[in-house]
């Protein structure tokens, strides 16, 4: 078997270009920039290659993307506040932030809001021209009566991937508001499925995606301890690993469940269980030559698995990769970072040949 | 390659400009049937733009607004049925277009359920495993009042046809479920339906009732007549899981739900199930000793028995028996060496 190296600079090269532009593959992928921006601000900082970005440009950019509230009338669609998926809808570019009046479809995405909060997260800003109040009350409008959370606000599917996103933006502003948190995890309950996983809506099928959203949600909230019996969500999470990890039971392997289910395991204290060299082996089939991962071997590689591949390989604490935070997908900004050590990647690579 | 660079930046420019006269549209409030036709159009090009699919619903709310009449409405959700057919041929797993479905079909006068189901049905023969599909179809099937009774035999259908299709094994349990639960609540619901009864006949005289309301009626009817019919014979089931086991005994999906059912019995017949379930996987694993979910859900048996007896010698046989497979089952299946380690230093039994 031959050694799986790390492709540490075409993985830096991968994700540089998706700061630039955005390739036809997935231009359709626009109407969500703001998080392809996410895998590609993070994944430079988890290769430790931050000297790539324009931190200051960047921060510009996605701050020009908050809609604040109304310059006359603040209550005005106070609903919208958020972030937007970035100018596709032609908005003025406004990164101070200044009130201006509103437009009713200029609405934040819940989705949106929280990739923005990363951003600026982990490029070192203090968050001062986050409308802090206004976002917060704007994603508590997001939830519904039954508990769960709308991605917009007006007409908007409801399920567990939005939940997720606003637990995360209330913890990062550090404010739940008017928030339920008490609906919202009897919600994420009753989404649990007849064998332990969680799937996306209630009845919905049990799926790697959705439980990660359930468990983390849970866990921001507190409220861990709802879940009936932790083993038999663990024993799920661990039955979902082949070589690498299915999503769903009878589905193949796929490079971002060794996040997702990866991740889960993780927040529940159970990640050692998992076979480490079969995850490595499956996530390394999925490395492209040129840079970036794919789902599946012999597939193209796109930013989100990409992202979540050195997630999985991070998870593992392999290639001095700094450890992430499994509630929030980036990486721990508490910890130091660990050296690169590039030279002594290049030294064993001279002795092989 | 020009020639291809020139043909994307003509396709870049079309979509910008059909955006803009969208997005202008929208602005100025025009809400009319040409919105409609202009936002249908680049939604073609691109689903995955939730502002469009949002739009379309407003053009709809405001159309409806103006009072048409039921049959324009009939038309034009006609029509919005067909677009959104063309958009789930591009992306059949679009949570937008999903959505989008429902909340149209939710408002169609005299909407066609039964078709509904048809493409529903049809759209899990090209992906079995959407679940998109499976989520909408079960909205469908409550729209439709089917008996549980009609749900199991679709599920039933769709195992026989694949005994791998995990979906299906999901769908089926959730029908077990909302029958063990109806079951349940049907003396709390006996007690407040008659009181209901009572004060709708009072009202009867007063309203009439629409065709639609009419229908309803009879459904719920007819769908309570059903399954006040059809009892959920577990013994019957047990039979159906046992024969998916054999045909194909690698396949988790039937073990799992095995595992399920078992816990879902009433504590009543649960140690003699137990015991009739370890006959028949032993029987299983002299034929495929192999077996690794066999060999586990025996391993499930055995300490759910040594939690049920109490005889303590019969306790911990059946437990070192419960160990001695597990030992065998590192070797099966290495992959979960660790799992099994931890879970051998339990009792656990996840039943």
């Amino acid at each position: 078997m031959s050694k799986k190296e790390f492709n540490r600079r075409s993985h830096i090269e991968y994700f540089n270009l998706y700061l630039n532009m955005l390739p036809q593959p997935i231009q359709s992928m626009e109407s969500s920039r703001m998080t392809i921006l996410y895998f590609a601000i993070s994944g430079l900082d988890m290769l430790g290659a931050t000297d790539r970005i324009k931190s200051k440009e960047v921060i510009e950019w996605v701050y020009a993307q908050q809609i604040v509230p109304d310059s006359k009338d603040e209550n005005k669609l106070s609903e919208n506040c958020g972030f937007r998926c970035g100018p596709l809808f032609g908005c003025d570019f406004n990164p101070e932030c200044s009130r201006t009046s509103t437009y009713t479809y200029d609405r934040a995405h819940v989705a949106m809001t929280y990739t923005a909060l990363a951003i600026l997260k982990i490029l070192g800003d203090d968050f001062e021209r986050i409308d802090r109040e206004a976002v917060v009350n704007a994603t508590a409008k997001l939830q519904q009566e039954d508990g769960s959370v709308a991605a917009i606000s007006g007409i908007s599917e409801t399920d567990l991937r939005y939940m997720y996103c606003s637990c995360v933006i209330y913890t990062f502003l550090d404010n739940w508001g008017t928030f339920d948190i008490e609906k919202a995890a009897n919600y994420i309950i009753s989404c649990q499925s007849y064998d332990g996983g969680f799937g996306l809506v209630p009845n919905g099928e049990s799926h790697g995606g959705s439980s990660y959203c359930a468990i983390a949600s849970l866990a921001l909230m507190g409220k861990l301890d709802l879940i009936p019996d932790k083993d038999f969500v663990i024993d799920w999470l661990l039955r979902k690993q082949t070589i690498g990890f299915q999503g769903r039971v009878n589905k193949p392997p796929d490079t971002c469940y060794s996040f997702w289910i990866g991740a889960s395991l993780e927040i529940l204290g159970a990640y050692e269980l998992i076979d480490y060299d079969q995850n490595e082996q499956y996530i390394f089939c999925c490395q492209d030559k040129l840079g970036g991962f794919s789902k599946w071997s012999r597939s193209k590689p796109d930013p989100l698995h990409s992202y979540f591949g050195i997630c999985g390989l991070s998870l593992m604490d392999k290639f001095n990769l700094p450890k992430i935070n499994p509630l929030y997908g980036f990486r721990d900004l508490t910890l130091e970072r660990p050296k690169i050590q590039e030279k002594t990647e290049e030294k064993e690579k001279e002795k092989e040949n | 390659m020009n020639t291809k660079l020139d043909g994307d930046l003509k396709k870049i420019d079309n979509f910008l400009k059909q955006r803009d006269v969208v997005l202008q549209k929208r602005k100025e409030g025009d809400f009319s049937l040409d919105s409609l036709e202009s936002v249908q159009k680049i939604l073609l090009i691109n689903p995955d733009v939730a502002t469009f699919w949002a739009f379309i619903k407003e053009i709809y709310e405001h159309y409806e607004a103006t009072s048409p009449g039921i049959e324009k409405l009939i038309e034009i959700y006609k029509k919005d049925r067909a677009h959104v057919e063309k958009c789930m041929g591009i992306h059949p797993k679009s949570y937008y277009i999903w959505y989008h479905r429902r909340w149209t079909s939710e408002r169609t006068p005299q909407m066609d359920w039964k078709k509904e189901l048809k493409l529903c049905n049809y759209l899990l023969t090209l992906d079995k495993r959407n679940f998109h599909c499976w989520n909408y179809r079960r909205f469908v099937v409550s729209q439709l009042k089917l008996s549980l009774k009609e749900e199991l035999d679709f599920t039933t259908f769709k195992i026989e046809e694949n005994f791998s299709n995990y979906s299906a094994w999901h769908n089926r349990s959730t029908i077990v479920t909302t029958f063990k639960r109806s079951k349940e609540n049907k003396n709390v619901k006996e007690n407040e339906k008659e009181k209901e009864n009572e004060k709708e006949k009072e009202n009867e005289n007063e309203n009439e009732k629409t065709e639609e309301q009419k229908e309803k009626q009879e459904k719920e009817e007819k769908k309570k007549i059903n399954d006040e019919e059809f009892t959920f014979k577990f013994q019957e089931e047990f039979e159906f899981v046992q024969n998916a086991l054999y045909v194909d005994p690698e396949d988790q999906s039937t073990w799992i739900y095995l595992q399920w059912l078992i816990s879902q019995s009433s504590n009543e017949g649960k140690l003699e199930r137990i015991n009739t379930t370890i006959q028949v996987v032993e029987e299983l694993l002299g034929i495929e000793p192999k077996s690794k979910w066999g060999n586990l859900t025996l391993v499930f048996l055995l300490r759910e028995k040594a939690n049920k007896v109490d005889d303590e010698d019969k306790q911990s046989n059946l437990r070192n028996h419960a160990k001695e497979i597990i030992n065998k089952l590192i070797k099966l299946d290495p992959r979960h060496t660790n799992f099994y380690n931890d879970f051998a230093n339990s009792n656990k039994s996840f039943l």
